[in-house]
């Protein structure tokens, strides 16, 4: 396109960057948050504070979910884990609409509502779907968005010359533009494996969303083409009612459990189902988590109710779909690795370094230009780009720290107390949106401050809330709490002392940036010999 | 931006006819190219070679998960090809032309399943 491949692919990254770059921080942001969505979900779900039970208990709790909903056509428990101790029920009620509620398997009491979306419930969803559900929109977006990554990420490596130099070269005293780009090539270069496999793996997930049509050729000769794809690939099983009630002794749901768990060289189950609960043709389904394997599983029996004996299974072995589930288990990270767990956090958080660090340099290197040009997008995408980095910071912190702060049971205009607080998320971050357009030279700055502000806040409430402290939450064990407080000090540490470095880089006016650098304290200064030639 | 630049230089062209001619309508086909045309083909490729790899004894359900994965790459390596070619009528014969075979090559194959029942 432009006089060389390598311009050509310059191009690209930049404007692809430019474009797609918020959208990407956001994504990034929201993937790196999921990492920990199950230790999130403790901090901001005071009542599900406990150690996963040693036994669990089934048969009880499900005459109780029965008689929640009597006539229900199904009902399934989300199994506990280390991270996530209670049983996540959900039945659905005799309107069809699906109900949810957490209990303690291990006493077979339900869990008071806890009001929040938390972590599984809004940061996780809204890393893949951007909570857009119109259409389907937010899936394209947040596709297009892994494709452009790909598309960087390969025309970052050509445009670069130097790519076995910048793994050791960061310059944090050289002048912003230049420490910016060394930062954005160390954190691109460093995690360029684990950037690709994200955003391909993210892709592969999602297969049949961005490639609908995919088995239409292969399956058309059936009538539904799809539906025989996915039974060929997920298993398919399923039993109408018999419309006649079943027996008044069942068959154990433990024993059934038990009994799927032993098959599976005693990996455990991570999800159960009764389907057509009362009936004469009810019957039990159990799903083998990946808690032992990268690879997601897809390996599912199920059970006759009225007699125990197993009616049907689904294990899946084929190459191709075990691939499949390989690259979608990597993205997920649902198995037990707490060194990767906190790998691929760091990784994650790399990754939005990267997006952000390419953003400065693009409108620090023209702002001088464009200030010139008097080109009035200028502030616009300053202003969208402060929003989408700082903004979504201080967004997702004011979520925390608006569940700490919200007694139980509160509502507010007819909203809910969890729709309060993503309410409160989406007011701030627009917030930030307008503080950024409207005070484009000290918005960073001010931003960063708030996002310290905020983490300590959110600390000291936690612990005032709760009785959960810091010392408590360490003496206990309970980790999940310890490591979200433990994190927030961090990220207040960090803030402030990048809010420290602003403040010193910038006076009370925009300065154009070669004499910024070149000043960086009120004293004076021996001009160093790179400000000469910069 | 040599897009401005030129704009600038021209002022007594009528509009219509100075965007048509300018580098940012050329980024607009180039831009339209690469994911529509890019997401056409790349669509066609997973249902042809997903088809194909069965008719060649593979099992179905393998040979579609395989396509749909490969076809993931195969867009990402038209998008970077649309922005690497310099020549606007290539863009147009591959993405555009190419289009056209693939969305024909479908209907040819789902033809045929119609006439067997």
């Amino acid at each position: 396109m432009k006089r060389s491949f390598r311009l050509s692919m310059a191009w690209l990254h930049t404007w692809a960057g430019v474009v797609i770059g918020s959208l990407l921080f956001i994504i990034f942001w929201m993937g790196s948050l999921s990492v920990f969505d199950r230790e999130i979900d403790r901090w901001m779900m005071p009542d599900t504070r406990f150690h996963a039970p040693e036994t669990i208990q089934l048969d009880g709790i499900a005459d109780d979910i029965t008689a929640l909903a009597p006539g229900s056509p199904q009902w399934g428990i989300t199994l506990p884990t280390e991270r996530a101790p209670m049983g996540r029920i959900f039945y659905q009620d005799t309107s069809g609409t699906f109900q949810r509620k957490y209990a303690n398997l291990e006493t077979g009491t339900f869990i008071p509502d806890q009001g929040t979306r938390a972590g599984t419930g809004f940061l996780y969803p809204f890393h893949y779907s951007l909570h857009i559900r119109w259409k389907g929109v937010g899936y394209w977006l947040v596709g297009l968005a892994a494709l452009a990554m790909m598309a960087l990420l390969v025309t970052g490596v050509i445009i670069h010359s130097r790519i076995f130099i910048d793994f050791f070269t960061f310059r944090p005293k050289k002048k912003l533009p230049r420490s910016t780009l060394d930062l954005h090539n160390l954190s691109g270069v460093l995690f360029l494996p684990f950037h690709f496999m994200i955003a391909f793996s993210g892709l592969v997930i999602f297969m049949n969303i961005y490639f609908p049509q995919g088995p239409n050729l292969a399956y058309g000769d059936t009538d539904v083409p799809r539906s025989e794809f996915f039974a060929d690939i997920y298993g398919r099983y399923s039993r109408d009612k018999a419309e006649a009630p079943g027996p008044e002794d069942t068959a154990s749901l433990d024993a059934m459990l038990a009994q799927s768990e032993a098959a599976w060289d005693d990996t455990p189950a991570s999800f159960v189902r009764v389907w057509h609960p009362g009936d004469a043709n009810s019957y039990f389904e159990v799903r083998r988590s990946g808690a032992r394997t990268v690879h997601y599983p897809r390996q599912v029996f199920y059970y006759d109710l009225a007699s125990g004996d197993i009616i049907n299974e689904y294990s899946d072995s084929s190459p191709a779909v075990h691939t499949q589930r390989f690259l979608s288990g990597m993205h997920f990270i649902l198995y037990d690795h707490w060194v990767l767990r906190w790998f691929y956090f760091v990784a994650g958080i790399a990754g939005c370094v990267l997006i952000a660090t390419g953003f400065v340099y693009w409108m620090e290197t023209r702002r001088k230009k464009h200030e010139k040009m008097g080109l009035k997008g200028v502030r616009i995408v300053h202003g969208l780009t402060i929003g989408s980095v700082t903004g979504i910071l201080v967004a997702t912190l004011a979520f925390f720290v608006i569940n700490r702060l919200l007694p139980l049971n509160t509502e507010f205009l007819g909203l809910s107390r969890a729709a309060l607080e993503i309410a409160v998320f989406y007011l701030v971050w627009v917030a930030t949106f307008a503080h950024a357009f409207f005070r484009p030279s000290r918005a960073w700055l001010e931003q960063t401050w708030v996002i310290a502000g905020l983490s300590v806040l959110a600390f000291v409430l936690n612990g005032l809330t709760t009785g959960d402290h810091l010392f408590r939450s360490i003496s206990e064990g309970l980790w999940a709490v310890a490591g979200m407080d433990l994190m927030l000090l961090f990220s207040a540490v960090v803030a402030a002392l990048m809010a420290r470095r602003l403040q010193k880089k910038q006076t009370s006016e925009p300065v154009p940036i070669k004499q910024a650098a070149a000043a960086p304290s009120p004293a004076p200064r021996v001009p160093k010999p790179e400000v000469a030639h910069g | 931006m040599s897009a401005l630049d030129r704009s600038v230089h021209v002022p007594d062209r009528p509009y219509m006819k100075r965007f048509f001619s300018s580098p940012a309508f050329g980024m607009v086909q180039r831009l339209v190219l690469a994911l529509g045309g890019g997401y056409v083909l790349s669509a066609s490729f997973v249902m042809l070679v997903g088809w194909g790899l069965a008719q060649l004894g593979m099992a179905r359900g393998e040979a579609v998960v395989l396509s749909m994965m490969v076809g993931f790459l195969v867009f990402l390596g038209l998008i970077l090809w649309a922005f690497a070619e310099r020549t606007l009528v290539r863009l147009w014969v591959v993405f555009g032309g190419g289009s056209l075979v693939g969305i024909g090559l479908v209907q040819l194959v789902s033809a045929s399943f119609a006439a067997t029942p």
